[in-house]
């Protein structure tokens, strides 16, 4: 019944956004990594869109025309979507609000940049906070960001819209934090893979139906809760984004008889831990929030322990077996990293699987070995 | 050694007295004696060390990566290393020149020079670091860190007091600097500034982005004082950027020459000891020595043109490459004079021209930051290479990419497509890597660097 | 390669077949079942429990459950050797290091992307240099001075193995060298793992003296090599059958089983 109010929303949503557009509503896409505040773009009277696909080797392959392989498949997906012209979130985007966070998406903004063809804002992101001037700069952006929002889109931005966009968006957050937790006693409940499903679905959906959805999913089940006991291994998924659309490595893990009971991806957990705390001015809130009060991304400074730290609390709050790390080719920051996870990890005695890959379609087999023989050692062949 | 130390420039007197530590820093490196009779042998073959200037810039070179590795050994109190770090060697400078009891060295430059294209043995150190958290093949991680991880990781630089680095734009550096920190207990700091600068705040810098660089160099000032425990003035690096401006004019005066003279005077090998030169930990004294190199030099050179000697044929066809040259092999280099093209110049000193600076060091860093066009998106960056394509009278681009570097690799496929496209010469996209002799590929290259040259020939002649 | 090993209760193997069935694997299994049944002198009925590993482990219409090569290579070297640290497989396709503990499987590490540091790499060669496979490891024994040959692509070996004899270089240095890349992508490979004794080779290749020494130098340990090094993905399956079956039986609980029957499967 849920599914289907979703799917309904999500299939009519495209000429939805194109009714919308010919109404002279702007639509304004952004890219993930958690550090576009959306309530600014909502505040504005235009769409959020977060650009986000992935998963499908197509677009990825298509961008090697443009940009040499050693640029991320994500990265790549971006640019593929848009040559490819099938994807209708990409063709109708008014503007892009590219943060310019690690390298590769940095890259995304700059090539669309140079063909000339779309509204672009760069977002500056400090990628430390550790002195003062940095936190002014990204509250400086912000403020720049309102009121280039405002010329684009010819609406005021009121602190008012500004407040209640806060507010609608921390109550997503707070609906997807309760959802995901109930895994914690009852994973069972909501696999990984729905409940990454349903993250990915808030970030195209309208907010305000979303909201409303949430609400009525996360009543649903939570009446349905019950502590059961499975012999389903229990594991935390770590990563950068996870695209939309790249679920390969979810079944894979559901198919071979694992629970993800939690994710440590950027567009989940990283956006709905921690809400935004408003206080007198906004946009010093909005930027406290979105670079300080947060899980930071591995490419910010001095984030590999915080990062560690984080992930530990939640194998232990969630009763975690096992931790499978799901990282694209290509990226230098998480790459490095999962040497320093994986030493810490094995130090602990906490299995760790590290898992590769670029959308193409080839490594699906190799990729199932691997997770098949992980789920084994996490719970013995005997069972 | 002894001969090789006096292809470095080494004077006798400075051979008797600094043999002993020479010894000392070549011994922990483990040069053998088949490796000094190597390290001649590709001396005189890659550079042109019958050129005073040349030698006399090696010998700092030398002599910088000596010191590093006996730091400790030496009783030096305070330990600072910079890496990828712009606006360091400024402070680096002023450091030493202060005070002889800090050592502050821009790595791994020296140690690539030296290990990598003298002595050809920079294999093992990267291998080195492989076996930590960079990895080889397709997805490599650029070679220029590991030459920063498997030094330390193998105890040739010993722990330093604090280690420095930057993240203009690059996300390796500051991720590995981050685990040297978690792994092996090192204080670390980061210079940043957003790039995030768009259509309509090119090509002139950005007061915006100067004044953050600015203020992120100046907290690295504060940090680098609290280790070295005295003041760091702005006079005191208004000085260094004033003797490196002198040391820039030289390098211009040169770059000039190879730019406008045929037969190509210089091997493009030279590039990467100019580069080095710049950033070595020199005292002001030390900065106009290297000065007085590159001033020695320009005259050889003027020398070798006005007699009508260079190390390509005449009228060869000339070649601007994106990238600077190889870091720790020479071969790429050696390889395109010797199937007779001459490349002219490279894309890292194509610069914006602006009117005028900052009165203060660190804005004028911050400014300076913003003017190369590597250090711009591809949006500015092809511009300013179409614009100097057409005032050098180039006949094609060698379009290297650093796969390593994912910023500067990006733009390579748009390069190559603007180039054919605006000014219809030839591109040689050259997969590449930047600090890995291993990458190089004799008859791959050479095949392709022939047929480059052949097409630059016949488009010249259409 | 189809590999089938049929064990009796004490662990004796009453078959062992070795077979090669290329891409019709699914279409051969029945058949080299048949012959592993001939073999022992048993019909399919006898047989308590068949699992089914490796790459093609889904296509085995036969087996009552599959579990992963890695898992049973852990099993099968552990009865080889109770007290293996690392254990290393390189088969004709790819290539694992298992990091084991009394007898548990504890990490892995698999490089099954590219032919470099597995069978294959030492199939092309000896095809380029027209010697026959099993004759590369005596002949590179007896070299004096190891040729260098780059260890991180196939494509770029042989290239410079046809360098090097046009430079004169005498076939055994280059087989050395040749030896060498292989050992030494393998060790790379592995040390991810950490290096514990006792060091077990299993696979094709481990069949190659000159491979197995090259490894040990590496690696500065003894690795061991058991009799049939291709049957310990196979024995450690039976083995783990075994104890299924036996685990069920003590619970009093029936066996799961899978659907059973000998016929050629036919395509979808």
């Amino acid at each position: 019944m849920q599914e289907e109010r979703l799917a309904i929303h999500l299939r009519e949503r495209p000429s939805q956004l194109k009714e919308a557009k010919n109404k002279g509503v702007k639509i304004i896409g952004y890219f993930p990594g958690n550090y576009v505040p959306e309530e600014l773009i909502y505040a504005s009277g235009a769409v959020p869109l977060c650009l986000i696909n992935g998963g499908d080797s197509q677009p990825a392959e298509a961008a090697l025309s443009v940009v040499p392989q050693v640029i991320c498949p994500f990265a790549r997906a971006q640019i593929g979507e848009r040559l490819l012209k099938e994807n209708p979130y990409y063709s109708m985007i008014d503007m892009l609000v590219a943060p310019i966070t690690c390298q590769h998406l940095k890259k995304v903004a700059e090539v669309w940049e140079y063909n000339g063809d779309l509204e672009i804002f760069k977002l500056g992101i400090p990628h430390q906070h550790n002195n003062d001037f940095e936190l002014e700069y990204f509250t400086d952006r912000l403020r720049v960001l309102k009121d280039r929002l405002q010329v684009f889109t010819g609406n005021k931005i009121t602190d008012e819209k500004i407040t209640q966009a806060i507010g609608l968006y921390n109550k997503m957050r707070e609906l997807l934090k309760n959802i995901s937790s109930l895994r914690c006693t009852s994973p069972s409940l909501l696999s990984g893979l729905d409940f990454v499903k349903l993250n990915h679905a808030s970030l195209n959906a309208d907010p305000a139906f979303m909201v409303d959805f949430l609400d009525s999913v996360y009543h649903e089940l939570k009446d349905k809760q019950q502590v059961t006991k499975t012999d389903a291994p229990r594991i935390l998924l770590i990563g950068p984004n996870i695209g939309y659309g790249d679920y390969k490595i979810l079944e894979l893990v559901k198919a071979a008889g694992g629970d993800i009971v939690i994710e440590e991806i950027c567009e989940g957990i990283r956006y709905y831990w921690n809400k935004i705390k408003s206080k007198d001015d906004l946009f010093k809130s909005l930027a406290k929030g979105y670079l300080v009060d947060r899980v930071p991304c591995a490419f910010m400074r001095y984030s590999t322990r915080k990062r560690f730290d984080f992930t530990l609390k939640l194998v232990k709050d969630f009763g975690v077996s096992g931790v499978i790390w799901y990282e694209l080719l290509c990226c230098e920051t998480y790459d490095s990293e999962s040497y320093f996870f994986s030493q810490e990890m094995g130090d602990r005695n906490i299995p760790m699987l590290i898992l590769e890959s670029d959308y193409s379609t080839v490594d699906t087999g190799q990729l199932k070995t691997r997770i098949e023989a992980f789920i084994e050692i996490l719970r013995g062949v005997m069972e | 050694m002894i001969e090789l130390l006096k292809l470095c420039g080494f004077s006798e007197q400075e051979i008797e007295s600094e043999l002993p530590r020479v010894g000392k820093a070549f011994n922990k490196l483990g040069i053998t004696v088949e490796d000094i009779e190597r390290g001649k042998q590709r001396l005189t073959k890659y550079y042109d060390v019958e050129l005073k200037g040349v030698r006399k810039a090696l010998r700092l070179i030398v002599r910088e990566l000596v010191d590093a590795l006996l730091v400790r050994d030496e009783g030096m109190k305070k330990v600072i290393y910079g890496f990828m770090a712009p606006g360091f060697d400024l402070l680096s400078s002023a450091l030493v020149t202060k005070s002889r009891d800090v050592c502050s060295i821009h790595h791994s430059w020296a140690f690539q020079i030296v290990v990598g294209c003298i002595f050809g043995k920079i294999e093992p150190i990267l291998e080195e670091a492989e076996r930590k958290w960079l990895k080889a093949g397709m997805v490599a991680h650029c070679a220029n860190l590991k030459t920063l991880v498997g030094p330390i990781v193998l105890g040739l630089y010993p722990k330093p007091d604090l280690l420095v680095t930057t993240g203009f734009l690059c996300e390796t550096s500051p991720k590995t600097v981050d685990l040297f920190h978690e792994l092996y207990d090192i204080p670390v700091w980061y210079v940043d500034a957003c790039q995030d600068r768009t259509c309509g705040e090119y090509p002139e810098p950005s007061n915006r982005v100067a004044s953050s660089t600015a203020k992120s160099l100046e907290r690295l000032a504060e940090r680098i004082q609290e280790v070295v425990g005295f003041e760091i003035t702005n006079d005191m690096l208004l000085e260094v950027q004033d003797a490196k401006g002198k040391l820039n004019e030289a390098f211009g005066r040169i770059r000039g020459l190879v730019e406008s003279s045929t037969p190509l005077p210089l091997s493009p090998a030279h590039e990467n000891i100019w580069m080095c030169l710049n950033v070595l930990a020199l005292s002001i004294d030390g900065i106009t020595e290297a000065t007085e190199a590159v001033d020695t030099l320009y005259e050889e050179l003027q020398e070798r043109v006005a007699k009508g000697l260079g190390v390509v044929e005449k009228e060869a066809p000339r070649v601007l490459a994106t990238l600077p040259m190889g870091q720790t092999d020479p071969r790429l280099e050696y390889l395109a004079c010797e199937v007779g093209i001459a490349i002219v110049a490279t894309d890292r000193n194509l610069e914006v021209s602006i009117k005028e600076t900052s009165e203060d060091p660190y804005m004028k860093f911050g400014i300076g930051m913003q003017l190369g066009a590597m250090h711009m998106p591809p949006a500015m960056r092809i511009p300013l290479l179409i614009e100097g394509c057409k005032k050098l009278n180039i006949d094609g681009v060698l379009d290297r990419f650093h796969v390593g570097c994912r910023a500067v690799a990006g733009d390579a496929l748009l390069i190559e497509n603007a180039i054919n496209k605006e000014l219809g010469i030839p591109v040689l996209l050259l997969e590449w890597e930047n600090f890995d002799p291993r990458v190089y590929k004799h008859e791959e290259y050479k095949r392709r660097l022939e047929i480059f040259k052949t097409m630059m020939i016949v488009n010249r002649q259409s | 390669m189809t590999k089938v090993v049929i064990l009796n209760r004490n662990d004796e193997i009453c078959a062992s077949i070795v077979k090669h069935t290329g891409a019709e694997h699914r279409r051969l299994a029945n058949k080299v079942m048949e012959e592993a049944l001939q073999q022992a002198g048993l019909s399919f009925d006898e047989i308590s429990y068949v699992i089914a590993t490796g790459y093609g482990r889904i296509t085995v219409p036969f087996a009552d459950r599959q579990i992963t090569e890695l898992t049973c290579h852990a099993r099968g070297v552990s009865h080889y050797a109770p007290n293996v640290g690392l254990a290393i497989d390189v088969g004709g396709q790819d290539a694992k290091g298992l990091k084991m503990n009394c007898g548990k499987l504890l990490d892995f590490v698999m490089s099954d992307k590219c032919a470099a540091g597995t069978g294959r790499f030492l199939e092309l060669i000896a095809a380029s240099l027209n010697l026959k496979l099993d004759d590369l490891g005596k002949l590179s024994l007896k070299s004096t001075s190891k040729a260098s040959i780059s260890s991180t692509c196939t494509v770029f070996a042989r290239q410079e193995v046809v360098s090097r004899i046009s430079e004169g270089v005498p076939l055994e240095d280059i087989l050395a060298g040749i030896h060498d890349a292989i050992a030494s992508r393998v060790a790379r490979m592995v040390e991810r793992l950490k290096i514990e004794p006792d060091v077990v080779f299993t696979g094709g290749v481990a069949k190659n003296i000159g491979v197995v020494k090259s490894l040990e130098t590496k690696l500065g340990c003894k690795v061991l090599v058991p009799e049939e090094p291709l049957l310990s993905g196979a024995i450690g399956a039976a083995l783990l059958g075994k104890e299924i079956t036996l685990k069920a039986l003590a619970q009093g609980k029936p066996v799961q089983k899978g659907r059973r029957s000998l016929n050629e499967s036919t395509l979808f």
